[in-house]
């Protein structure tokens, strides 16, 4: 039959597993059907215990076959026909069809009969054949006469040496059922999001201790008028006589109360400083604790891709032996882990999309032989871990896709019109094999005309929050490539805004995220490109393809920068301009819901930490839509093509070597040109020495320092205009009114001191 | 209350408020002579859209949300209103007005709810102008609705239009299938 090799052994490993699995259930169904003889059950109940016997019977059957054991086969099929009859006489069996059924699992159980090395077994083999006539004999089992002394000694014959069978699992690993793993994966994307609402709850926290901060200050504020009130009322207040007079004693008791209220301010500010940092504590905690939570889930969950891989390599002979073709089915990165919900998902996508490569692909050896290939092909299918994603890779050296067939086959079963169908070009004709009700077949054979198309695959892997893209040469073969997350429990996004709506983007499909300006940008045929690593790319405002007015979009900064991101899908790149890139954060992905079956540019939804829905977009279809506006009319970008700007000049103001180094680079990296001075005195020269845009000032300097370099700045009638931004560790009201009363435009906490507030400051004030 | 779903509360302080408004009017409108007849009585819930007074029965309704957090979902027909986080679950919206043929498009306002509908696909809201209460209401001896429509039921005391919701949101009126290429 078939030449031993290493996957046969990986084949019957599995093939011993399932045994076990449907064998358990076996003996738990007939059990269970012998009880409801006890009168609980009735017919309703009888039937349906005996079509799930019969569906265990028939499943073991096709395993069985699958590894060509067939003694296990004919014990199951002879299993599957007494089933039946059982259940078409509509009567509970007699107690020697349980006997006799019994017997027969038992058989099946039984450790060395169906081993893995072990072929037929000799049909002189008593167990079996005897097994067998016992299931023959009572074909027709409501036999009421028969008596439990009827019993065959079937049973008995069958059983193996006492002690071989029942063995305990010695190895320590337990096995677990899938819907219990489901369960606890999906308690952790609970826990997940929980996490993530416990830091939306520092944050606010942070913000109660910035509130509490003010009042406290503002408390200390009112001391001065509290001691001007005690003057008025004649000196210090409190002793009875001094002041006499109830007034007196009421204003000394407000005062005393007001006092105490003060000191309380302390106390809630302290109360909330403490809660803030345990919290933060706690929340990293939780962090740690779910993340570890989550791996662990995951960790359980993966299966080496080689477990579904492993039938295809026969099913890809068989397909091609039947149709007189040959073939070789490569597989590479079998050992690629990945989620075992996401890996079942994919067997079915994977055998589709293996049957069309034989079965279209795939040529008849001698026309191979006529276009000068090799008479066998070769289908590879190769599984690569990339970051949180697996991609897996389907190629074959067949025949190819033809886009003008597509074009011509998508006309004819009225998809598109003559003119949309040409206006397609080879990539798009090639999207159209997803279309639903597309099949590219020319002849429908029995092994893929099945109905089942790629918009099927399309859409099984759209559920797991994947992807699919197809290339092809004509004549050389095809490449389906398959994109899917490692896992299910979270992914990782960029948030985008965009007219005012957040979004998010998977981060695995983007490239790249920075800004560009408009003068960086290209123009190619009147489309508008960006330059990336020495080629062109397409660039689109998101907010066009997300349909919303461009009214209520920000557009390009004064400066004239955009931030973009870069979508990427095999060969295809796009850069979409957005308002604003938020960052990146894990997110857990949530479908969209009835009654949106599917919509364009938008995969699913998920959840933020304020509670707040935000779409997730689907950047294959982003990169497509992007495409068609290119070519349909090569949007515009960046509207009013203003003259080209300056780099706006930068002063960073900083006695601090380290700082203005740091300083210099972010502002650089965001296209700015900067010098540095080291002190206020040095940076008016500067200033007075050439064109600056705006100056970035430390506050604490030796000499002059921030206040007064923003104060001479705003004397001198030539530098008056120019913006001034302080930068200090200094977060007391007391500076910021000095700040502002020297004339800063704006006042960055060096606590708070991030890139992004930064950069947005600048390029608010320029 | 004694038959079919009672009203709950969604999430809350807010939707307490909203209760007790809800409590208020259905005794304003207890009071309305104009449909309060004999007959096999339902329990519906009134709503306006438009200026025009709308009642489904309470029977699929499973409670009434604030629109506040209602949030667009780009590419969609104007049918649908945006998507709703319910208790973590991410509920689709549909603009009932529009989804009726009602001209004009209100945006949501401060006095715009989204009723929660139990369908057996799913849940699924639907974003009204107002919420006017819960009251009993006949179904016998509707006139005819003037659309024809058979999700219409037809039209109680000559000013509200009753809806057959489970009707209304079958045979994928309401269905988004879009493809891109």
């Amino acid at each position: 039959m078939t030449e031993p090799d290493p996957r046969s052994q990986q084949l019957q490993a599995a093939f011993s597993a399932e045994l076990e699995e449907r064998v358990q259930a076996l003996n738990r169904f007939l059990l269970r059907l012998e009880r409801e003889d006890a009168g609980h059950g009735g017919d309703q109940a009888r039937t349906e215990t005996l079509e799930a016997l019969f569906r265990e019977a028939h499943s073991l059957k096709g395993a069985a076959r699958a590894v060509e054991l067939t003694d296990v086969e004919q014990v199951t099929h002879a299993l599957e026909s007494t089933l039946d009859a059982a259940r078409q006489s509509g009567r509970q069996p007699a107690q020697a069809w349980f006997d006799a059924v019994y017997g027969a699992v038992d058989t099946l159980a039984a450790p060395g009969r169906p081993a893995p090395a072990g072929k037929a077994s000799p049909p002189e083999d008593p167990g079996l054949s005897e097994v067998l006539a016992g299931l023959q004999g009572r074909g027709s089992p409501a036999t009421p006469a028969s008596t439990p002394a009827a019993t065959p000694p079937v049973a008995a014959a069958a059983l193996p040496a006492p002690g071989g069978r029942r063995d305990t699992p010695t190895s320590e690993s337990v096995r677990v059922a899938v819907v219990k793993l489901d369960a606890l994966l999906s308690q952790a994307g609970e826990l997940s999001v929980t996490r993530l609402r416990v830091e939306q709850r520092l944050r606010q926290v942070r913000e109660l201790r910035q509130d509490v901060a003010q009042w406290r200050r503002e408390w200390r504020g009112s001391r001065g008028l509290r001691a001007g009130v005690r003057r008025a009322a004649g000196g210090p207040v409190g002793t009875e006589a001094q002041t006499g007079g109830t007034l007196r004693r009421e204003l000394d008791g407000l005062l005393r109360f007001v006092e105490r209220a003060e000191r309380r301010t302390q106390t809630v500010l302290d109360q909330i400083e403490a809660l803030a940092v345990e919290l933060r504590h706690d929340s990293a905690q939780l962090g740690l604790v779910t993340r570890a939570i989550e791996d662990a889930v995951m960790g359980v969950r993966l299966l080496p891709v080689a477990t579904i891989f492993a039938p295809f390599e026969r099913m890809v002979r068989d397909l091609t032996r039947e149709s007189g073709k040959e073939a070789q089915l490569v597989l590479t990165g079998g050992e690629t882990e990945i989620d075992r919900k996401i890996l079942e998902q994919l067997r079915d996508p994977l055998v589709h999309m293996l049957r069309n490569a034989a079965d279209h692909g795939i040529e008849l050896p001698e026309r191979r032989a006529a276009l000068g290939k090799p008479p066998a092909g070769t289908i590879r299918l190769a599984a690569t871990q990339r970051g949180s994603t697996v991609e897996i890779e389907l190629t074959d050296d067949g025949a190819g896709i033809d886009p003008s067939h597509l074009r011509q086959s998508a006309v004819k079963k009225g998809l598109l019109s003559e003119e949309q169908a040409s206006g397609l070009d080879d990539r798009a004709a090639l999207e159209l094999i997803f279309r639903p009700g597309f099949s590219t077949s020319v002849t429908v054979t029995d092994t893929s005309g099945r109905g089942v198309g790629m918009d099927v695959v399309r859409e099984h892997l759209e559920r797991l929050s994947g992807q699919v893209a197809v290339s092809s040469v004509p004549g050389q073969g095809t490449r389906l490539a398959l994109t899917v997350p490692l896992t299910l429990a979270t992914s990782r996004a960029i948030l985008v805004e965009q007219t005012g709506q957040l979004f998010a983007v998977p981060s695995a499909m983007v490239e790249r995220t920075a800004r560009v300006q408009e003068r960086q940008l290209v123009r190619l045929e009147g489309r508008v490109a960006v330059e990336i690593g020495g080629h062109p790319v397409p660039v689109v405002e998101l907010g066009a393809l997300l349909e919303h007015p461009t009214a209520g979009s920000k557009g390009a900064g004064r400066g004239g920068w955009r931030p973009f991101f870069v979508l990427r899908q095999g060969e295809r790149r796009v850069a979409l301009l957005a308002d604003r890139l938020v960052g990146e954060q894990e997110i857990v992905v949530k479908r969209l819901s009835w009654p949106l079956r599917r919509v364009g540019n938008v995969a699913g939804a998920t959840v933020l930490g304020s509670g707040q829905v935000v779409p997730i977009l689907n950047p294959s279809d982003l990169l497509k839509t992007a495409t068609r506006l290119q070519h349909a009319s090569g949007v515009v970008a960046m509207t009013a093509a203003q003259p080209e700007p300056v780099r706006p000049r930068l002063l960073v103001v900083d006695d601090s070597l380290t700082t203005r180094t740091l300083e210099r680079s972010i502002l650089e990296a965001a296209g700015y040109e900067v010098t540095g001075a080291a002190d206020g005195l040095e940076a008016l020269a500067v200033l007075r020495g050439g064109p600056i845009d705006l100056v970035v000032s430390d506050v604490n300097m030796p000499g002059l320092d921030g206040f007064g370099l923003t104060a001479e700045i705003r004397r001198d009638a030539a530098l008056r205009q120019i913006p001034v931004v302080l930068v200090t560790s200094l977060d007391a009201r007391e500076h910021r009114e000095r700040g502002v009363a020297a004339g800063a435009d704006a006042y960055i906490v060096k606590g708070r001191f991030d890139q992004t507030q930064l950069l947005e400051t600048i390029g608010r004030l320029l | 209350m004694s038959a079919g779903v009672t009203l709950g509360t969604a999430t809350g302080g807010a939707d307490e408020a909203v209760e007790g408004t809800l409590r208020r009017r259905a005794q304003e409108y207890a009071r309305a002579p104009a449909t309060a007849e004999a007959g096999a009585e339902a329990e519906v819930l009134l709503f306006a859209l438009r200026g025009e007074h709308y009642a489904a029965e309470s029977r699929l309704l499973v409670t009434v949300h604030r629109a506040a957090g209602l949030m667009a979902v780009p590419c969609t027909p104007p049918h649908v209103a945006g998507m709703l986080n319910v208790r973590g679950e991410v509920i689709t919206v549909l603009d009932l007005a529009v989804g009726l043929g009602l001209a004009g498009a209100a945006e949501p306002s401060e006095t715009s709810q989204v009723l929660l509908v139990e369908l057996p696909e799913a849940r699924v809201g639907l974003l009204v102008d107002d919420v006017i209460g819960v009251q009993r209401l006949s179904l016998e001896g509707l006139d005819p609705p003037l659309s024809g429509r058979e999700f219409s039921r037809g039209v109680a005391g000559a000013r509200i239009v009753v809806l057959d919701l489970a009707l209304l949101l079958s045979g994928g009126r309401f269905d988004v299938l879009e493809e891109v290429g």
